[in-house]
């Protein structure tokens, strides 16, 4: 049952490899008026123009599939896991 | 035993520990920055074999990370100089050399031989041709990967736990190596030490082994942070390894392949091939109508990454047999003038 999003939730993101450089920022704070993962990911997407980039989204440190229909509460931590290359 | 007296006294080891760990055969993939790393301790402890597999040879720009290195060593092949070195550390390990990069032709035959494979690569394809035959073979893959000062570690297919492909199921996207996008000897120093814990607990069978963990760590904040993951069953590797790669050696057998080199025109090393063709990337959108439908087309270029463009480019146009090269420009120059 998807509840009504009365009020904004508050997220924290955390950004890993290529992709904190994309963001400049290793972490932030970002209020959201809606309350789904995908729809989260998706405008984080379109605001640091990462749809070229290759990342997993975790939330709350366990792996999920962001186009899975989940819910974000408020105070939750979703990060941008991308694969490392290098050796 | 006074040579391992030290870590003997560890009640955790102790001489039944001392015993698997000379047991044990270990392969490390790639003499780079983090083989560097890993291999002259894991042969320190007294692991039984040791495997070292890389085709390539040492450059000046290798020694600021590749620390087992030294100027003498450069234009030599990594894996004899390698071995050199490893054998004075301990001759009581025996030590095993590949000349070679590892592709789906000789994966599965040099893997059989150990029961713990450590990847040092700097490739996402390698991983994923790693994890595939350490799946198929059922073998522990320690997984080891750096962007910048970052680094990741994980153990994959460990008791049959989640894989790589669990991880990261997609090969989509743009992922830099270290030589795109560089690199400190402490940070490949650090997460190879990181991995030679994950064999040394895998060897002895400790508890909290990184199964279905991803450890990040970021050497400039000193922060690490932990992922967890599940197996998923979707992913499981059927057969054989399935993927959009292809080697050269194999695709060179293919009769109508056409090897599609998508640099610009004057990168070195240029690639003769009688059946290669050469359209930079920027060209490609208005001269893929030279190419035949009909033809298997393999792509490839200077890291990787355009090859990877390339390949969506083609397929909008509907072409349908495209694979990229396993190998990237300069180590296919290397397998032509072998």
């Amino acid at each position: 049952m998807k509840k009504e999003l009365t009020d904004n939730i508050f997220v924290n993101i955390k950004y890993f490899g290529v992709i904190a450089e994309k963001t400049n920022l290793e972490i932030e704070k970002t209020s959201f008026d809606f309350n789904q993962l995908s729809k989260i990911v998706e405008s984080i997407k379109n605001k640091y123009d990462l749809h070229q980039l290759s990342f997993q989204i975790s939330l709350n440190l366990n792996l999920v599939n962001s186009e899975d229909s989940i819910i974000v509460n408020d105070g939750d931590e979703i990060a941008f896991l991308p694969p490392f290359a290098g050796g | 035993m006074d040579r391992y007296i030290k870590q003997l006294k560890l009640n955790k080891i102790g001489l039944k520990g001392q015993a698997k760990i000379e047991k044990s055969k270990v392969l490390v993939v790639g003499v780079g920055g983090l083989g560097s790393a890993v291999l002259p301790y894991l042969v320190s402890s007294g692991i039984g074999t040791v495997g070292i597999v890389d085709g390539d040879n040492v450059e000046l720009s290798n020694l600021p990370r590749q620390v087992i290195f030294n100027e003498d060593d450069i234009g030599f092949s990594k894996v004899d100089r390698a071995f050199n070195k490893l054998k004075k550390i301990n001759n009581q390990t025996k030590i095993i050399k590949y000349n070679s990069f590892i592709n789906d032709d000789n994966v599965k035959e040099i893997f059989k031989n150990f029961d713990i494979i450590v990847d040092a690569t700097d490739s996402i394809n390698m991983r994923y041709l790693i994890n595939d035959a350490c799946v198929q073979l059922k073998l522990p893959f320690v997984y080891g990967a750096v962007y910048k000062f970052q680094g990741q570690v994980s153990s994959f297919n460990y008791n049959s736990g989640p894989t790589y492909r669990c991880l990261f199921p997609n090969q989509e996207g743009i992922v830099e190596n270290c030589e795109d996008a560089g690199v400190l000897g402490s940070t490949v120093g650090l997460i190879g030490m990181f991995q030679l814990n994950e064999v040394i607990k895998i060897i002895l069978n400790f508890e909290n082994v990184l199964s279905g963990k991803l450890l990040i760590y970021n050497t400039l904040l000193s922060t690490q942070h932990f992922f967890n993951f599940k197996k998923s069953e979707q992913k499981k590797v059927k057969g054989i390894i399935e993927s959009n790669y292809i080697s050269f050696n194999k695709a060179d057998k293919i009769k109508n392949t056409l090897f599609l080199d998508v640099r610009e025109k004057k990168e070195i090393p240029k690639i003769y091939l009688k059946n290669g063709v050469n359209i930079p990337l920027n060209e490609l959108s208005i001269k893929n109508k030279l190419l035949k439908k009909s033809k298997n087309i393999v792509i490839f270029c200077q890291s990787g990454k355009r090859s990877k463009i390339a390949l969506n480019l083609l397929k909008e146009n509907e072409f349908l047999n495209l694979k990229l090269m396993t190998e990237n420009a300069i180590e296919i120059s290397r397998i032509i003038n072998k």
